[in-house]
């Protein structure tokens, strides 16, 4: 199976190229030019290398978030466009899951954290489990024991520093980057475990890796259904929401 | 190159997720539209997050409509034609995203267009007989330009305005005497049956010697007399101020569009943005026209309205010029209509 993995969730991002279960191709790009500047040229330059002709792929897999906004509709936009015109399956992928499976193999329990501004991140639990076997569980053995939500960085600390475990965890994704200063003290005492430079950031590889797992599960989304997972209303509707509950404006 | 080649048209520039097929430029195959508006209306005006996350889930299924309808399929296409700007940068990137992505994947020339560019080519679409040399006027909330136009695709800017668009000055004001949005076409309704000689508002530059336009001072004199009725205990009658307040803005548009046309001695005169569908506006200037024998075309209301078909018009020109994109390009939410040869 051929597949082309997309990634446009958060500053970094790309694409990636599976061919047989392998990534021949990646290209991950983290520079001020957009994501729509980018994006195709990349993946256009990534299937040129890989000697890909459009006619051989077979699936399209790309990132759906939590994210940027904006970044995460360029992707799924171009993802689903490309499973349009070729006619292939395309399947969403959690930009948590997707983290997870990325840096799952250094620990028991994996904490991603996607950027969401204001010191708040997205995030989601997944811990190792007896009942989740590596080949059909989807995060490499890691089983999600929380719903993806927005939190305020402090907070998921303080949840994580109340486990019973004392097994440390690993945390990655661009909202690790992002506030270094703030985890240090954890890592510093043990309880949290930061991958150095590019293995904390998301990779479209870990993307397309994971959308095989799930297509090979059945798990191919409605092509024109697909959307990206915001996790947050947009400002306006929030305000526009407790004005209807205050009565103030 | 045939003449009846076929081109897909995607605009998202703002609040409708459109997509068209057009066959020879002028042919409307399929003309997709689906609007937004109802969902902004309670925020008083349109939300750009909101309208890109329902652009996303209505491009692909509009697309697919709008190929359908025209009976065709993306192999039957010669070229994708998509609006880049201007507009909502987080709305134009889903069309802009789905356009290159469709022409990577299908092996099509992408072509870029101007969403100005693309109002007044729906004249094109409505009026086949129509043919350049003539002049243009294109009014919305984001811009005023006078336009001469020689062929097609060229474009010299005889004038614009300095300051606010005139649709924005209808908006800003029709929300000052609290009408519901948007603002324009409520005022051109109430002006019906409004005295327009009943507040004195300010003409910016009318009379002057320069095709420009200026739009703010009459916005501000406007806002500041409603306000100042108000504290007075009396406050402005609606239609009679809305009335006024048209007639301060069309007669500046229409006496200097109709100068250009004589001036640049063309016998046409093209109408087009969101302004255009504005009923005092046609009036007039079709009143001052036929005085110098001059026909003035506007657009039916369905291609008034944002739609893909007159991306797809404006599209196919630039396509016969050879006017090809590469796969960076980016939205533009500021572009503005450039002078072309
Ligand atoms: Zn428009």
């Amino acid at each position: 199976m051929r597949l082309v993995g997309i990634d446009t969730s958060t500053a970094a991002g790309g694409v990636a190229l599976l061919d047989g279960g392998v990534v021949i191709a990646e290209y991950t790009l983290q520079l001020t030019a957009t994501h729509s500047e980018r994006l195709m040229p990349a993946l256009q330059q990534a299937m040129a290398d890989a000697g890909w002709e459009k006619s051989q792929v077979d699936g399209i897999a790309v990132a759906v978030g939590p994210g940027s906004f904006t970044g995460l509709r360029i992707g799924v936009a171009t993802a689903k466009a490309l499973a349009y015109s070729w006619q292939v399956p395309v399947v969403g992928v959690s930009t948590l899951e997707a983290i997870a499976w990325q840096v799952g193999w250094a620990g028991s329990t994996v904490a991603p954290m996607v950027d969401a501004r204001r010191q708040t991140v997205y995030t989601q639990v997944f811990e190792r489990s007896s009942s989740a076997e590596p080949k059909d569980c989807p995060q490499a053995g890691l089983r999600a024991v929380s719903e993806p939500e927005q939190v305020p960085l402090e907070q998921l600390l303080s949840r994580l520093e109340q486990r019973d475990s004392q097994v440390p965890v690993v945390v990655a994704g661009d909202g690790v980057i992002k506030n270094l200063e703030l985890l240090q003290p954890a890592a510093a005492a043990g309880r949290i475990i930061i991958p150095s430079g590019h293995s904390a950031v998301l990779h479209a590889a870990a993307v397309v890796e994971l959308g095989e797992v799930y297509l090979k599960q059945g798990q191919q989304a409605d092509l024109m259904q697909l959307v990206p997972l915001y996790l947050r209303k947009s400002e306006a509707e929030i305000r526009w929401e407790t004005c209807q509950r205050t009565g103030r404006p | 190159m045939k003449s009846d080649e076929l081109v897909l048209g995607i605009e998202t520039s703002c609040d409708e997720t459109a997509a068209a097929v057009i066959a020879g430029g002028k042919t409307i195959l399929a003309n997709t539209i689906s609007s937004q508006i109802d969902l902004h209306r309670r925020f008083g005006g349109v939300v750009p997050e909101i309208a890109s996350r329902k652009h996303i889930e209505l491009m692909l299924p509009v697309v697919d409509t709008a190929l359908a309808e025209a009976g065709v399929t993306l192999a039957d296409i010669s070229a994708i034609a998509v609006t880049y700007g201007p507009g909502l940068v987080g709305a134009l990137l889903v069309g802009l995203s789905t356009a290159k992505a469709l022409a990577f994947a299908a092996d099509k020339p992408l072509i870029p267009v101007n969403h100005i560019e693309g109002h007044i080519y729906a004249n094109f679409l409505a009026h086949p007989e129509v043919v350049p040399p003539l002049v243009c006027l294109t009014v919305s909330g984001g811009h005023t330009d006078l336009l001469y136009i020689e062929d097609y695709g060229t474009y010299q800017i005889l004038g614009r305005t300095r300051d606010d668009a005139a649709g924005e000055a209808f908006d800003k004001v029709g929300r000052v005497l609290g009408l519901p949005y948007p603002g324009g076409p409520e005022i051109d309704r109430l002006a019906a049956s409004g005295d327009s000689a009943r507040y004195q508002l300010p003409r910016g530059m009318q009379g002057e010697d320069t095709y420009d336009f200026s739009f703010s001072g009459l916005k501000t004199a406007a806002i500041n007399l409603i306000h100042n009725e108000e504290q007075r205990g009396e406050p402005v009658d609606v239609a009679d101020f809305a009335a006024s307040l048209q007639a301060a803005i069309v007669s500046v548009l229409a006496e200097k569009a109709v100068r250009a046309a004589v001036d640049k001695k063309v016998n046409t005169i093209l109408l087009s943005g969101g302004v255009g569908a504005n009923q005092g506006l046609r009036g007039l200037l079709s009143e001052l026209a036929q005085a110098q024998g001059i026909s003035v075309y506007y657009p039916p209301p369905v291609l008034c309205t944002d739609n893909a078909a007159m991306i797809g018009c404006a599209g196919y020109y630039r396509y016969k010029r050879g006017d090809i994109a590469a796969l960076d390009l980016n939205a533009v939410p500021g572009l503005q209509l450039q002078a072309r040869e």
